[in-house]
């Protein structure tokens, strides 16, 4: 049986991707991993040996304009909802990161100017990572809004390889955010890691996941991330544990804000490689627990 | 003059910068209102003391299908390019997580059986300063997806709320990324300050943005934020690619510790001073406009 974890926050910038590829190192062969930020995909960054494969990603549709046929009667303009078509320089010109492919500029072109194509909206990655194991990863390009789709895609080609290679766990890195792409990565899995910059925006960012997260019903355990940044949150910070409490949301360890973690990531090195062994003790800690939880309180070892 | 504040990766202080551009601008006396497009994620409130938030539920329109006029030709499932229309053995099932609200299949069925119904996608909040609007945020509904639709609707409500466009400054505080959503935010901008932060993830995902607006084809300046010395990853993209930095922001534990806190760090003079020497050029490109006219 497969496990899928995801790690999310919600806010940006809350530690999500470093957390990944410390796990990562941590289960080395026993897990496949996934970026679903295919928006700005980093964990590659971290963990990432070299590409396998690479293709081009295509979905949904754009259209087209044949001006030698177009008799610019302005009727495509007129209809379409997305103010994708605009009049330039005595030409008809569809705005592609205004156009959402719907085809109904299409039918009402009498002398058929306009082509509905397929659209390319990014590249998949396949990479062989540095921990004996397999990651699947995305880049969108610029103003697509197909991000949904293809997160759902490199979860089926991790699912794939997961049972192919008879592996136990996917572990994989959500984008920002509460839309679209969110949804679709925690769509299926088994458990979601939330990763809680503790601070104001990040708490409450936070808070604004677990009430979408709560709708899938699946079972969240929680990290308070960058942790100590400020002594001037304690009302907030408890209001943060009642609430977690309330929603039964185990609090699995708290990572101190270190700033040695950022030096660490200048030279693409996870937070797990400092040389303070209670760094790599706190970590090791905080992912034995998660095993545990996700096993049954059946214990992992090397 | 419209300003987005974008980046690629997020938490590089976009929201922070936002808040303390907005701040001083208006301690210069200049018209100015900051609007939150990140919608997902609005932050801008907490970090600024509002009094009171007007609140606007805001609404999109989905097809909805009479179940008495239909015939079940199928034709809307047919031309739905987003397989939102589901064919049910007696019934049309219209997926509003898929559809794009086109209307198109409205539009080709021959039956009169499409009509359409309202959708709540989350709020617009706001509040006035001296009778003039001076801060405004989507703040999507959880669980909806339509972040995209949602950052328009906010736009549209800044472009009918303001008389005079020409002599205000609107500065937007844009969602992480490169998708659809943070195009739909950015376009139609007269500048755009990507924010980085001097590492592999800031670099990496800077080029992305970089190559985003520069085919939106929208001028565009650089703000290294959380800046070290002797790091010039940043300054050595931007050399190498002909990129101007309007700005360079220090990495200070004491700013980070407020921000956690909730705080601008406006009060720090050495802080507020870069803010100022940044807004500066922005406001001489703002005459400049202005002037050529």
């Amino acid at each position: 049986m497969i496990n899928e974890i995801l790690i999310a926050s919600g806010k940006g910038g809350a530690g999500k991707t470093s957390i990944t590829g410390a796990f990562s190192k941590f289960l080395g062969k026993d897990a496949i991993i996934a970026d679903y930020d295919v928006d700005a995909a980093n964990l590659s960054i971290l963990v990432s040996k070299k590409i396998v494969n690479e293709e081009y990603f295509e979905s949904g549709y754009i259209a087209e304009i044949n001006h030698s046929y177009c008799i610019k009667c302005g009727k495509c303009k007129d209809v379409c909802k997305f103010n994708a078509i605009k009049k330039e320089n005595d030409l008809y010109i569809i705005d592609k990161y205004s156009c959402e492919g719907c085809g109904l500029c299409y039918d009402v072109c009498l002398p058929k100017a306009i082509q509905i194509r397929t659209k390319v909206v990014g590249k998949w990655y396949e990479e062989e990572t540095l921990f004996n194991s397999v990651l699947y990863s995305a880049r969108l390009d610029p103003g697509s809004d197909n991000s949904g789709k293809l997160v759902n895609f490199l979860k089926e080609k991790a699912r794939e390889k997961a049972e192919k290679n008879n592996v136990k766990f996917i572990i994989s890195d959500a984008p920002p955010g509460i839309g679209c792409p969110v949804i679709s990565s925690i769509s299926g899995i088994d458990l979601l890691i939330l990763v809680i910059e503790m601070g104001i925006t990040g708490i409450n960012d936070a808070i604004r996941l677990i009430n979408v997260a709560k709708k899938f019903g699946i079972k969240i355990l929680c990290i308070f991330n960058k942790a100590g940044m400020t002594d001037k949150l304690s009302k907030i910070e408890n209001e943060l544990i009642s609430f977690l409490e309330t929603e039964s949301i185990e609090i699995i360890g708290e990572i101190p804000y270190n700033r040695e973690f950022i030096s660490l990531l200048q030279q693409n090195k996870l937070p797990i490689d400092s040389n303070d062994k209670t760094i790599f003790e706190n970590f090791d800690k905080i992912f034995k627990k998660i095993l545990d939880i996700i096993c049954n309180k059946s214990h992992y070892e090397e | 003059m419209i300003i987005s504040i974008a980046s690629g990766k997020g938490g590089t202080g976009k929201t922070l910068f936002s808040v303390n551009l907005f701040l001083n601008l208006e301690k210069n006396k200049e018209k100015v209102l900051l609007v939150d497009l990140d919608v997902e994620e609005p932050n801008c409130s907490y970090l600024m003391n509002i009094d009171s938030l007007n609140k606007e539920k805001v609404f999109i329109s989905f097809p909805k299908i009479d179940s008495d006029k239909c015939i079940l030709c199928k034709t809307c499932s047919m031309v739905c390019n987003f397989n939102a229309v589901i064919v049910l053995p007696k019934s049309i099932y219209i997926s509003k997580n898929l559809c794009h609200s086109c209307n198109r299949c409205k539009f080709n069925c021959i039956s009169n059986a499409i009509t359409e119904e309202d959708y709540e996608i989350g709020d617009i909040n706001y509040s006035y300063s001296n009778n003039n609007i001076t801060f405004v945020n989507g703040m999507l509904k959880e669980g909806v997806i339509h972040s995209k639709d949602l950052i328009s609707k906010v736009k549209k409500f800044v472009d009918d709320k303001l008389d005079c466009k020409n002599d205000k400054i609107i500065i937007q505080d844009c969602p992480p990324g490169i998708s659809c959503n943070m195009t739909e935010a950015v376009k139609g901008s007269d500048i755009v300050i990507l924010v980085t932060e001097p590492t592999p993830f800031g670099l990496h995902d800077l080029k992305l943005a970089v190559e985003t607006v520069k085919k939106m084809k929208i001028e565009f300046f650089v703000l290294i934020n959380k800046a070290e010395e002797n790091n010039y990853i940043i300054e050595d993209y931007c050399e190498k690619e002909n990129i101007k930095i309007i700005g360079k922001i220090p990495y200070s534990e004491e700013v980070c510790s407020l921000y956690a806190e909730g705080k601008s760090s406006y009060s720090i003079e050495w802080y507020s001073n870069i803010i100022d020497s940044i807004s500066d050029k922005l406001l001489s490109k703002k005459y400049g406009v202005i002037n050529d006219k």
